[in-house]
């Protein structure tokens, strides 16, 4: 079991099946917690389409794909 | 009606949408969270402007700047203006755009596509490519631009609700480098409504933009990183406030040769005396 894919420009491999939630993904990456609702708002995207949060426990993360995971900064 | 009134009923609405102040502050560099809360009060801007960034899980949970920008909108009444910061294609912008609205839940997006990296200059046919889409897609689109007139043209035809020429290079605080430019771009585009954006070092330079009659500023490293930030800030909405209430006063035109304020006539002693003091 091992999903290899890229994060925020990373290469990680997880030990999850390939075809994981993105949901199963932010959470073994410790950005969500099972069952909890995150306190900061995040936004992903999966090979630079955006994917809504309503839709996180269904969209499949496969191998190489590349997951942007991008919160609120400060800015000009 | 008294001048008073005029001002007051002076609103600033864009989009359809009234926007509280005409000076709008950025949220970046400052010392600390702290500090950004004090000067956000002291300027108790029109905008806030905030961007999107990649984030480890630690940073996503332990985002200081964020809680009080995020606190200070609830309470205040400010608008959150995102920026497409650091994008230089429309495609990156268009998706950072999609980002921030998802992010922040608001359409209104401030839009940089970067043209040259040294002097942070827009791209002009990338930016106009990225509004049209935008537009169409139902942002309300702001673009940081060059004070080009047609490119600003061309922008308002897209649909922008609004364009915001640069003063002088992002964090220069040089001021408003092209007058004459910028002076024609009003004159030419009386009913536009356009802020200056980026560039504006000091609260003089503000206040000689809102007299030029742009309708409001933008700006962050002024404040930011003045030795006294929330002084700054203050500093900053007075001039910005003085500059409006100035160009809605109307200023005199400027005159060749001298005028005496002081009425001549009456003035006891008249040619009485020559300049040595002796009877004329």
């Amino acid at each position: 079991m091992s999903l290899v894919c890229w994060i925020n420009g990373e290469q990680r491999q997880l030990d999850l099946n390939d075809g994981a939630s993105v949901r199963t993904v932010l959470e073994a990456e410790g950005y969500l917690q099972a069952g909890v609702v995150p306190r900061a708002r995040i936004i992903v995207a999966r090979n630079e389409q955006l994917v809504p949060q309503a839709l996180w426990a269904n969209e499949a993360v496969s191998s190489n794909d590349r997951i942007d995971v991008v919160g609120a900064v400060t800015g000009g | 009606m008294m001048m008073s009134d005029v001002y007051r009923n002076d609103a600033l609405v864009i989009a359809g949408e009234r926007i509280p102040s005409r000076l709008w502050l950025g949220t970046s560099l400052y010392p600390s969270p702290e500090i950004m809360r004090q000067s956000l009060q002291a300027a108790w801007p029109g905008f806030v402007t905030a961007s999107a960034r990649r984030q480890t899980a630690r940073q996503s949970q332990d985002n200081g700047h964020w809680e009080f920008i995020e606190d200070w909108l609830h309470k205040s009444g400010s608008l959150l203006l995102p920026n497409t910061a650091g994008c230089h294609s429309a495609r990156e912008a268009i998706l950072m755009a999609n980002m921030t609205r998802e992010l922040f839940d608001t359409s209104w997006i401030k839009l940089e596509v970067i043209g040259d990296d040294y002097s942070l200059q827009p791209h002009p046919f990338e930016l106009l490519e990225a509004a049209r889409e935008l537009v169409s897609q139902g942002f309300k689109v702001l673009p940081y631009c060059t004070e080009d007139l047609v490119l600003c043209e061309k922008l308002l035809e897209a649909g922008c609700p609004a364009v915001m020429p640069w003063g002088a290079p992002i964090g220069t605080g040089r001021g408003l480098q092209n007058i004459q430019g910028l002076k024609t771009l009003r004159q030419r585009l009386p009913q536009a409504v356009m802020v200056i954006d980026a560039g504006i070092g000091r609260p003089s330079q503000a206040m000689q933009a809102m007299e030029m009659g742009f309708d409001a500023v933008l700006l962050n490293t002024a404040v930011a990183k003045a030795d006294d930030p929330v002084a700054m800030a203050t500093a900053f909405s007075s001039a910005v406030n003085a500059g409006r209430l100035a160009w809605l006063a109307g200023m005199m035109a400027e005159r060749e040769q001298a005028s005496p304020s002081t009425p001549v006539p009456g003035l006891p002693f008249w040619h009485q005396f020559d300049a040595s003091g002796e009877t004329a």
